[in-house]
């Protein structure tokens, strides 16, 4: 790794302007969080637009501790719901991918086109037809049928995302590797797969993130005892009267799986860039 | 190579844990979830109240709403504690969805009602939202039966139940109360600007002036743009005066009128002092901005007066409110309620959540934490805070109008499209485009009322012709039919309505007409018929009838027709004709002045009546009881039956548990003897209106006859109580002996389409307020406008309401054709000879053979 | 015999994909198709009504002042959305793969808004773009104004006509990362040697960027465009957690929803809903179709 950043040569003073850069980037990604971590340790009375960017006159746990007492109970189905839904989503992304990229079936031209066509159905238009669907299935209610939900929406993203990799992967490689005898199978496991990490990542960095952060489709197609953890944090806010000291706490709360994944996962764009240069 | 190879190892892990998912869902939720359900540990050794109705033991409720966070919540909770002392075994399922004042709530509940998936109760606000929406679809249950159980009526507002129903069905449990129309202040800015909290439109308008004068830009305190609607809503009522602002909305009001330009104008005038950021505040941020001193004023709903307190602010001190200027001594309101869904999963455990949303103590644990006041008036005062009882006061004594913000004026669709015009005009339209837009909002929500109507949105577009058959062809009768002719052409004017009457006495020829074409095959698609026997007992029982049970329920008919009708037109469950109008049989009239002249009341039984009308044959009156041909003397027969029994023995003769061979039948039949022997000799040559007409002229002092009587005297040019009296026969009062027209459905009506089509305008409202009013009957419906109708028919509708039923023999209530044509066989031979014993042995053997006497 | 293998090999290629076609067929194709019919329908009300009444809700919505402002609020906020998106994706990623210290933490930090529900982070702007001015200036106004950037101050999504404009700052602040992630995915797959050999030729690092890694990322390009797109299109509740529900900052998504959910005006709700997938497929679906063919075959 650090070999191969020495390798290039450059140039200091531009290496400087990249942090300069680097930092104000930061500065607009961090500004917001800023403010809800502020607020998440404020009281009610101190949360006004006026003193937004103020500190908190103490450093209270009472939020956050109020937060996750609320949303616990439905951290465990949003765990049920999302593992699943991000690796089975990567392994369909992955495979569609790959035979519409390089092996190739009679009509796959328009396959491909159809699927993607999908991705832009409003979902607020389907809910009735897919809230009946769930019933005559028995999935409705359930945090299963909320995966398979995600599931088969998540098809044309993933499909898409991995097919602009696979794109990539050298068309010769595949036919030396037919050439020598392999099938369809063997080309994906020996030639494709090893070149997915980074694909992979990002594929299940979008469907952890989507069905995690979904509020639509859970709070339509799950009863109370399944909900995930969007519908709760969404609970915290009555109709009327919002503290949104206990909304940024508890949204800062529900987010912190999220970032441990993405941490997580950030590894594999390391190892992504091995392979690569493994290929080359 | 090899350490990519943990890859599908992994998702196969996944891929394990997705179907343990799968398959030990649900055995971990129960234990998982503690607290998404009230823990009911310390009401399990509370003794369930003694007013609770059982409900299954081990049962469940889920109730709906959007109370989730804060007081809300809160307020939510202490009244499920409350359910849960009462109901320890009814597991409580608290499924609240939150966001934007209901938004996200109200679209997850109507997709799980499209998907068939109701809870067993929900919140929603009171008045059109739910009306216009819920009961419009036919989705709830009418709460009425709760209403009376408990009490309610006594202590909800009078004002407050015409908002919650529809027809007089009562749709749900209101269970707290908003005010919307107050105006929010900062005392300290009034009085350093030399301000006093203004109490007209142009003091506050002034007063603003002012405020501008002294360096605010923006006096008025305003947020994102339901608060503007909120500000649109007030200020239209300040401008036009509570009656004005209702008509607006119950349609009789013109929204292009002068007025409502002017109302218009002073709301445009008002968003002139509000600050320029709005839209980018929330309703809380606005109230902030009035704390703060950065504007003097505020309107909002009085939940602001919580989030006051909760910023720790003091009442008086930082903040002081008033009705919005013009608005005083009007309560323009907001209530959350609770139905009762159709077809609830576990409905008895919904009617005991409902019970307990309705109660005092339901709603005094409720409302104080919440912030709201109770929709009850007999609300702890001590509970509740200085503004909350402030409120109270004004709740009582106050004129109640409603919110257009908050769902109570308007339906969903209407309140959208006003949402939409308002939102074009926040966005740079003009005063006359809003205004234009507002008249298509009312236009086209009168259509969707229209279209709303559950039974007709199918139907409105059925065509062909439709062949009606009755009897009715002269005089009230016509006429009436006319007149619902007119309305069932206006509702699809594409059937063409083929008017198949056939006159003749009390519709003897017109069944044999129709007796004949049905034997031909060749039946009409709809007729006309008594409801009772006459019609089961011929066409039920021949199987030629389809039950109803679909348009009552379709068209809430079971709700408006009075209980006791619905199992008199039914067998074994299913209903089967639509009942038209009510007529009373047992009806005696008289000659005032005859009895005046003969120093005589009217008789209260069946003693003094003889004994007057032997007064009248000892002062010369051969005859004082006119009766006419023999159908008329079994109509006298039945009321004497009936006087002479009392309504038990009397429905026992006929339901086949009495003994028609009894010393009280004897008693009965002697009286009716009696009642012969005052009649005149000439009574078999006159018709029904010829013996009434002897009445009229002097010539007699009684007759008895239904009340169908009345309209042909009020023809006649006669006053009532001046040309006529009546009271029910002596000896019958409090009872109701009735009769009804109904149409039916036949089994493979030509046009069923249409034929459905005439049902359900010949059940309908409109065309029963059309027709009876004419016809001179009152309507079969319970709900039917009272103004429409005169003084007798008003009395008959009271006794309909209050009296006890019974059934009419002559005109096919108790009895089906053939039994009662044995009857009336019996009764004319007994015309000729006076044979009581004869006459009481045929009727013996009439009820063996054609009747239940088996 | 290798053309015997390649069709078994055909018929499980056509099995594998076969259960995701037949899914979006009926969860897609199968679900449009209703909302058509109900797009045709006079459904007002919680009773479905599929009394069929030809495009008279598609005619109502084109003459509707409200849709008008929707489809020119959706194009605005499009273009700078993707484009935004695009342009801060492709960058951070670039400046990520110069081998910075600490570019894991920065990496986690650009991707940590996708993270949070917008439930909340549309408060947060909302408060961040406050467009009070004077003594009530708060926000990033205040921000600017303090550190002498007073050119900066404006009234957000409060100008008038371009309001829209400023709701898309949100949306860049919460995908960008995910778009740096997808060309950072792109940036790795491109083999060291292709660059090592520009540059032997001689070629500077911007010219290298320009010449050789731009265009072999175009794939990813394209793909998070259709990414992108689809999200702008539906944009829905950042809108309404930033702005609440306002006609002048309203989008065909916004106006679906209130339309059928608040109005119970179903059948057009899904007339807007139609509509906005066929502005797709006459948009994007000619174009996509073609560079996707291009792709294969070269």
């Amino acid at each position: 790794m650090r070999a191969r950043v020495a390798d290039r040569p450059r140039r200091p003073p531009t290496r400087a302007w990249l942090y300069i850069l680097l930092l104000i980037m930061a500065l607009f990604y961090l500004l917001p969080m800023y403010i809800m971590l502020v607020t998440g340790f404020k009281s009610f009375d101190e949360v006004s637009l006026k003193t937004m960017w103020n500190l908190p006159s103490g450093l209270a746990f009472d939020n956050f501790v109020a937060a996750y007492e609320q949303l616990a109970p439905h951290l465990w189905n949003s765990l049920r719901l999302v593992i699943p839904t991000a690796a089975i989503s990567a392994m369909l992304g992955s495979i569609n991918g790959f035979v519409l990229t390089r092996w190739r079936f009679p009509g796959a031209d328009i396959v491909f086109p159809l699927l993607l066509f999908g991705m832009f159905i409003p979902y607020q238009s389907i809910l009735i037809p897919l809230v009946q669907f769930m019933r005559t299935t028995g999935l409705y209610g359930s945090i299963p049928g909320l995966a398979l939900t995600h599931i088969i929406y998540g098809i044309p993203i993933t499909t898409l995302t991995f097919r602009s990799y696979y794109i990539t992967v050298p068309k010769e490689m595949v036919e030396a590797a037919r050439i020598d005898g392999a099938g369809l199978l063997e080309t994906y496991y020996h030639i494709f797969l090893p070149v997915s990490a980074p694909a992979f990542v990002v594929v299940l960095i979008w469907q952890f993130t989507a069905a995690w952060n979904d509020f639509l489709f859970a709070v339509v197609l799950t009863n109370p005892e399944n909900w995930p953890i969007t519908v709760a944090l969404n609970n915290l806010a009555g109709s009327q009267i919002i503290a949104w000291n206990v909304q940024m706490a508890a949204s800062l709360v529900a987010a912190i799986p999220t970032l441990i994944i993405y941490i997580f996962l950030g590894r594999y764009f390391l190892r992504g860039l091995m392979s690569g240069a493994l290929k080359g | 190579m090899k350490k990519t190879h943990y890859l599908p190892v992994v998702l196969l892990i996944v891929l394990g844990l997705f179907l343990a998912a799968c398959g030990g869902g649900t055995a971990q939720e129960v234990s998982e979830q503690p607290a998404a359900t009230t823990a009911p540990e310390t009401a399990v050794e509370q003794p369930a109240d003694t007013e609770a109705p059982a409900a299954d033991s081990g049962s469940q409720v889920e109730v709906f709403s959007w109370w989730t966070g804060g007081g809300e919540a809160a307020g939510l909770e202490a009244m499920i504690k409350v359910f849960a002392e009462k109901y320890p075994d009814i597991e409580f399922i608290n499924a609240a969805v939150a966001g934007g004042a209901g938004t996200n709530a109200r679209a997850v509940l109507a997709t799980r009602l499209q998907a068939g998936d109701a809870p067993d109760s929900w919140q929603g606000h009171a008045g059109q939202e739910l009306i216009g929406t819920y009961v419009a679809a036919g989705q709830l249950e009418p709460l009425n039966f709760l209403y009376e159980q408990n009490g309610w009526l006594d202590v909800m507002p009078e004002t407050l139940i015409p908002l919650i129903s529809q027809d007089g069905n009562i749709y749900s449990v209101p269970v707290n109360i908003h005010r919307a129309n107050v105006l929010w202040a900062n005392p300290n800015i009034l009085s350093e600007n030399g301000l006093e909290m203004p109490a007209s439109l142009d003091e506050w308008f002034a007063a603003m002036d002012t405020l501008q004068a002294n360096g605010m830009d923006a006096p008025l305190a305003m947020g994102e743009q339901w608060t503007a609607m909120h500000l649109f809503e007030t200020i239209m009522l300040a401008s036009l005066g509570p009656d004005a602002y209702n008509a607006l909305w119950d349609g009789t009001g013109d929204w292009s009128s002068p007025e409502v330009a002017q109302a218009l104008a002073n709301y445009e005038k008002a968003l002139s002092y509000t600050n320029s950021d709005a839209s980018a505040l929330s309703w809380q941020d606005a109230g902030q901005l009035v704390i703060d001193g950065d504007a003097a004023f505020n309107v909002m709903g009085d939940w602001q007066e919580g989030f006051y307190r909760e910023l720790g602010k003091t009442p008086n001190v930082d903040y002081v409110w008033a009705p919005v200027p013009g608005t005083d001594g009007n309560f323009q309101f907001l209530s959350d309620s609770f139905v009762l869904p159709v077809g609830a999963p576990h409905r008895d455990a919904a009617i005991a959540w409902l019970t307990v949303a309705g109660s005092k103590e339901g709603q005094d644990a409720f409302n104080p934490v919440k912030g709201s006041i109770p929709a009850r008036s007999d609300g702890d005062r001590a509970l509740y805070g200085e503004y909350l009882q402030s409120a109270m006061d004004d709740w009582a004594s106050n004129n109640v109008v409603g919110s257009l913000t908050h769902g109570v004026v308007a339906n969903d669709s209407w309140k959208s499209e006003i949402d939409t015009a308002l939102g074009l005009y926040l966005a740079g339209g003009d005063l006359d485009s809003l205004q234009s837009a507002l008249v298509a909002a009312a236009g086209a929500s009168d259509q969707q009322a229209l279209d709303s109507a559950p039974a007709e949105e199918t139907m409105a577009d059925v065509s062909g012709p439709v062949e009606v058959f009755s009897w009715w062809t002269g005089g009230g009768e016509a006429a009436g039919l006319e007149a619902m002719i007119k309305v069932f052409a206006e509702k699809y004017p594409n059937v063409e309505f083929q008017n198949a009457a056939v006159a003749g006495g009390a519709g003897t020829n017109a069944r044999a007409v129709l007796a004949t074409r049905l034997q031909a095959g060749d039946a009409p698609d709809s007729w006309q018929g008594h409801a009772g026997q006459e019609l089961i007992g011929t066409y039920v029982a021949a199987g030629q009838l389809e039950p109803l049970n679909f348009l009552y329920e379709e068209n809430g008919w079971l709700d408006v027709m009075p209980e006791t009708l619905i199992p008199l037109i039914s067998q074994d469950g299913n209903i089967y004709s639509v009942p038209v109008n009510i007529h009373r049989a047992n009806v005696l009239w008289a000659n005032p002045t005859v009895l005046a002249d003969n120093g005589i009341e009217m008789p209260t039984s069946l003693d003094e009546w003889f004994a007057a009308m032997d007064t009248l044959q000892a002062n010369g009156m051969d005859a004082p009881l006119a009766m006419g041909e023999q159908w008329t003397a079994m109509h006298l027969f039945e009321t004497i039956l009936l006087a002479s029994l009392g309504p038990d023995a009397y429905n026992a003769l006929w339901d086949g548990t009495g003994d028609w061979g009894s010393a009280e039948v004897t008693q009965a039949l002697d009286n009716y003897a009696k009642a012969l022997t005052y009649t005149n000799s000439d009574a078999s040559a006159l018709s029904w209106q010829d013996a009434g007409q002897i009445v009229l002229d002097g010539d007699a002092a009684f007759n008895v006859m239904g009340d169908w009587q009345e309209g042909f005297y009020r023809e006649l040019g006669s006053v009532p109580q001046e040309g006529y009296t009546w009271a029910p026969v002596p000896g019958t009062a409090g009872n109701f002996q009735f009769l009804s027209d109904s149409f039916v459905l036949p089994v493979g009506a030509p046009h069923r389409d249409a034929a459905i089509a005439w049902l359900t305008v010949a059940g309908s409202k409109e065309g029963q307020d059309a027709f009876n009013p004419v016809k001179g009957s009152i309507p079969a419906r319970s709900d039917g406008d009272r103004a429409l109708y005169g003084e007798y028919l008003q009395s008959a509708m009271d006794d309909w309401a209050s009296n006890n039923v019974v059934g009419s023999l002559t005109h096919g209530v108790v009895a089906n054709d053939s039994w009662k044509s044995e009857i009336d066989t019996a009764l004319g031979l007994f015309l000729g000879t006076s044979d009581v014993a004869g006459f009481q042995t045929a009727l013996v053997d009439a009820c063996a053979s054609s009747g239940p006497c088996q | 015999m290798a053309r015997k293998k390649l069709d078994k090999d055909t018929i499980l290629a056509i099995i594998l994909v076969a259960p995701s076609i037949l899914a979006v067929l009926i969860f897609v194709y199968g679900f449009i198709a209703w909302s058509m019919r109900v797009s045709f329908s006079n459904w007002v009300g919680l009773l479905p009504n599929y009394e069929f009444i030809g495009l008279r809700n598609y005619i109502e919505l084109l003459q509707d002042p409200r849709f008008h402002i929707d489809i020119r609020n959706t194009v605005v906020f499009t273009v700078l959305f993707v484009g935004g998106c695009l342009f801060l994706g492709v960058g951070l990623a670039i400046l990520l793969d110069q081998g910075l210290r600490g570019e894991s933490f920065f990496r986690s930090l650009f991707l940590f808004p996708m993270a949070i529900s917008f439930i909340v982070t549309g408060v947060v702007w909302r408060w961040l773009m406050n467009p009070a001015m004077g003594s009530r200036m708060s926000g990033l106004n205040l921000l600017f104004d303090s550190v002498g950037l007073d050119f900066l101050v404006n009234k957000w999504h409060t100008t008038p006509q371009w309001g829209i404009a400023a709701i898309a700052i949100p949306a860049i602040w919460q995908m960008s990362g995910y778009t740096m992630a997808l060309y950072l995915g792109g940036l790795r797959a491109i083999p060291e040697s292709l660059r090592e050999a520009a540059r032997v030729d001689g070629a500077s690092e911007v010219q290298v960027y320009r010449r050789i890694i731009l265009p072999l990322l175009w794939p990813v390009t394209l793909s998070a465009m259709i990414i992108l797109g689809h999200i702008s299109l539906k944009v829905f509740d950042l809108i309404v957690a930033v702005a609440g529900k306002q006609v002048s900052l309203d989008v065909p998504a916004v106006y679906m929803w209130t339309t059928t959910f608040d109005g119970q005006f179903y059948g057009r709700g899904a007339s807007i809903g139609i509509l906005l997938l066929l502005s797709v497929a006459v948009l994007v679906i000619p174009y996509l179709y073609q560079s996707l063919r291009e792709e294969s075959t070269s």
